[in-house]
């Protein structure tokens, strides 16, 4: 088959308009969307997937997305119905000091799961008012109460849900680095994740010397460093080792 | 009959420089002015320049294929959407993104202009070394997207130079002792790109590499006609991506970008056109000399 000559100028005016009428096409089919808001995160079985919880969402967002009524929000992040409806959660830390977007994230998560409830007070990760079974594995350690930090019980938890939200696996295999949580310390995360304390202070530039006993949120706080950030760099170990 | 390698100026190739750069500066200065807007705009959410990348879609494909709508961080529907658009335009039209649309590669142009006012010499590659440094791109590309889809980030973003040059965090967020990686990274490729042309589109564009890949199905292409040409090699000299034309194939080599600079420059009727043909990769191409219609 014969290339037929056409006028040079085709060239950028097709690569162009494919371009830009991509983007019309798009817009007049309302599926040009430049930011994560309105997004909400599902889960394979199709239900709002708490991890999806933004700091752009408001309070009602949260209520009816993740089906948790008005009330039990305020009384999860300890607030009153001072704090209005449509606060954003990123501008809750300002309002009630302590409440960040991962807390009401985790908050939630125990709400759904149902080791969380109103009458327990504000959420403070300890949601856990049953005791769990005895632990298969090593040695058992107190149920961590709202006023101290301990470290997580190692039990699998049957009972109402994993504690602080997540379940060490019961074959005694490591923590799954996505299940990192807010609530963990530095050295729960070495223990349970099996990943080496010098891996993660070389890797997340902290300090030598650093308190292992530190929170997961702390680090965010002290060292701008996110939960996430530890969940990623704590994966990719895993996957490699 | 051209005995000179000196290009040509010509009213045409006048028209077509200032129409292209036009088009890349009103493309450019899009992006510019939506990155102040992120920084100033306070009232209400603009867009960051993460969602005008069409690279952002070929880093978020994966994801969203295999969560059935997922994206990964940072990246939006709408950089699919250029993607699409992207592809659509490589398919007709080759290259004309990377030499009309892409602001990083007018950043380049505009560097090299710089340099030729600076009377700075170019630094030339030995043909032999370009041909092996181009494949840089499918490597860059090839890392990027395994990283990409085993960290579930857009984990080139931080190093990205296209990205911190036009995100204006430099201006805006200036933080050396968090982003000196990235500033380096950058200041490396654009004083490689005040040096050699394009450095940048040539060596290290993933996007460029999959544009390229994807170029060999183009229908509109630029060929040279066996016939017509002298193999003057005029057409060489003002080629940014150093394409040599003269030699080339029937059709011109997927990495042309569609300036149309060669084609302005040929001092022979009929030797270098853009044609509309069949997308055949090279290899499917009959051997024989086509001839233009």
């Amino acid at each position: 088959m014969k290339a037929i000559r056409v006028n040079k100028y085709l060239v950028p005016v097709f690569g162009v308009l494919a371009l830009l009428g991509s983007v019309w096409v798009a817009k007049a089919a309302g599926a040009w969307q430049v930011s994560g808001r309105g997004v909400i995160l599902v889960d394979e079985s199709g239900e709002a997937d708490p991890e999806g919880i933004k700091g752009w969402m408001t309070l009602s967002d949260v209520s009816s997305v993740y089906g948790v009524p008005l009330d039990a929000l305020y009384t999860m992040i300890g607030a009153g119905p001072e704090i209005p409806p449509d606060t954003a959660l990123k501008d809750l830390e300002k309002l009630v000091p302590g409440t960040e977007v991962w807390a009401v994230r985790e908050g939630v998560e125990a709400y759904q799961g149902g080791s969380w409830m109103p009458d327990y007070g504000r959420y403070t990760g300890e949601a856990i008012k049953e005791p769990a079974p005895p632990a298969p594995t090593p040695t058992p350690e107190p149920a961590p109460s709202a006023e101290e930090h301990v470290p997580l019980g190692t039990g699998a938890g049957s009972g109402e849900g994993g504690g602080e939200g997540f379940t060490l696996p019961q074959d005694g295999s490591r923590l799954p680095g996505s299940e990192i949580k807010g609530r963990m310390t530095l050295q729960e995360v070495v223990d349970y994740c099996q990943v080496p304390l010098e891996t993660l202070i070389a890797e997340l530039g902290l300090p030598d010397d650093i308190d292992t006993q530190l929170w997961m949120r702390d680090l965010a706080n002290q060292y701008g460093i996110e939960v996430t950030t530890v969940r990623d760099l704590v994966e990719r170990y895993q996957a490699e080792h | 009959m051209a005995s000179s390698s000196q290009p040509v100026k010509s009213p045409n190739r006048s028209r077509t420089r200032l129409l292209r750069r036009l088009t890349q500066a009103g493309f450019g200065l899009f992006i510019v002015g939506s990155s102040i807007r992120h920084y100033l705009v306070t009232t209400e959410h603009v867009a960051s320049i993460d969602a005008y990348c069409p690279f952002g879609g070929i880093a978020t494909l994966w994801r969203w294929v295999s969560t059935g709508g997922l994206f990964v961080q940072k990246t939006h529907q709408s950089n699919l959407v250029l993607l699409l658009g992207l592809i659509a335009g490589v398919i007709l039209a080759g290259g004309a993104f990377c030499g009309w649309i892409c602001p990083f590669g007018a950043l380049q142009d505009l560097l090299d202009w710089i340099r030729k006012k600076l009377r700075l010499p170019e630094l030339r590659i030995p043909p032999r070394l370009d041909r092996v440094l181009t494949y840089g791109r499918y490597v860059t590309l090839g890392v990027i997207l395994y990283a990409t889809i085993a960290t579930v980030k857009l984990w080139f973003a931080d190093w990205d130079p296209y990205r911190t040059t036009f995100s204006l965090g430099w201006l805006f967020e200036f933080n050396l002792s968090e982003q000196w990686l990235a500033y380096a990274v950058a200041l490396v490729i654009l004083v490689g790109a005040l040096l050699i042309p394009r450095f940048w589109c040539r060596y290290l564009c993933p996007l460029g590499g999959a544009i390229s890949l994807l170029g060999n199905l183009s229908l509109l292409r630029i060929r040279r006609n066996d016939a017509s040409c002298k193999s003057c090699a005029v057409c060489n000299a003002p080629c940014p991506v150093k394409i040599d034309v003269a030699q080339a194939d029937s059709a011109v080599s997927a990495d042309c970008i569609g300036c149309l600079e060669c084609v302005e420059v040929c001092p022979r009727e009929g030797a270098l056109s853009v044609t509309l043909g069949p997308a055949l990769p090279k290899i499917l191409r009959p051997q024989k000399k086509e001839d233009v219609a």
